[in-house]
């Protein structure tokens, strides 16, 4: 249980606050006078709720940053990654097929991910198998392929 | 004849397939709206300058290829329901952005919620308007203020979990006294 939260009131309210108004209005007025109050019930149900919007916020960085799922579990964060990053970015992205094949991959690279993951002969082979994609995704990017902006 | 129900069946047979394709996986729970759209703020806070300052920490904003940002909620329950309290919120969330930043946020968004099995479900919510929502925020000054009476819920779970239902039943009973 907290102290009583006579912040001030005509100053600033959060958005969480004000939404406390559509839950009940005499629930705001009582946290207002004695403060929070939280059953251990209520308690338990944060903690998941913080847990939950953590690996929310986890997964939305990841998908910020970009997911190369299979480059990445078998070149780690490396300058492959990068190339095949920038490739999707410039030259895959501004095209409409082109993002019907990321959105193709980002469907099915997990389940690939998920079969080779702790295989180690798996992995080698898978990259050695993307070396020459690298590669040409560098010579595309080189000789200026793709939007430059980005 | 049975060409024709040969090609419907597989014709039903590849939609349910796309659609499983769809929303399945890991954002199998993404509006369709959302899976081009990129991700520009998580868990960043906004502030809406005025009396009193609206503040709010938003879980993500999407920018759709036009442009516009659409507002997404994560909520975990037990149940699978979006509820006004979320639609007041991301309202407050859509003011806070809009003044903070100048960007034009979309007047609908999306719950997201989280039930205690990991499972994700999506709902579609429209917001309330600039000026309903500056209309609630006098309202809550004003019961704050014991300038006007507060509302009670009509969700009889909510007060069977509430942790001030002694001092509700007691306030209740004070307000509908007949000496009063």
């Amino acid at each position: 249980m907290s102290g009583p939260s006579r912040s001030p009131t005509r100053d600033s309210v959060s958005a969480s606050e004000l939404a406390q108004m559509g839950v009940c209005e005499q629930l705001v007025l009582f946290e207002h006078v004695y403060g929070r109050r939280r059953s251990a019930n209520q308690l338990a149900d944060m903690a998941r709720g913080d847990l939950a919007h953590r690996r929310f916020f986890q997964e939305g960085e990841l998908e910020r940053k970009g997911r190369c799922f299979i480059a990445t579990l078998v070149y780690g964060e490396g300058s492959e990654v990068a190339v095949l990053r920038s490739f999707r970015d410039r030259v895959l992205h501004p095209s409409r097929l082109g993002r019907c094949a990321i959105l193709a991959y980002y469907r099915s690279a997990p389940a690939v991910c998920r079969g080779i993951a702790g295989r180690p002969l798996l992995v080698r082979a898978m990259r050695v198998a993307l070396r020459p994609v690298v590669w040409m995704a560098g010579r595309i990017l080189a000789r200026g392929g793709g939007r430059r902006d980005v | 004849m049975s060409e024709v129900l040969l090609a419907v069946t597989l014709l039903a047979l590849a939609a349910w397939l796309l659609r499983l394709w769809l929303f399945s996986g890991d954002r199998g729970w993404m509006p369709l709206e959302l899976r081009c759209a990129t991700l520009v703020y998580s868990e960043q806070i906004f502030r809406a300058p005025g009396r009193p300052m609206i503040t709010a920490k938003v879980d993500r904003v999407y920018r759709r290829r036009d442009g516009r940002l659409v507002l997404v909620e994560l909520k975990t329950r037990r149940i699978n329901l979006a509820y006004l309290s979320d639609v007041i919120e991301l309202s407050a969330q859509r003011i806070a952005i809009t003044r903070d930043t100048g960007e034009h946020v979309l007047r609908h968004a999306y719950v997201v919620v989280q039930r205690p099995t990991g499972r994700r479900a999506t709902h579609r919510v429209q917001l309330l308007t600039d000026e309903e929502v500056v209309l609630l925020v006098r309202r809550r000054e004003a019961v704050l203020a014991g300038a006007q009476l507060p509302c009670l819920t009509r969700m009889e779970g909510l007060c069977k979990t509430c942790t001030f239902a002694s001092e509700c039943a007691q306030n209740r009973a004070n307000r509908y006294s007949p000496t009063t």
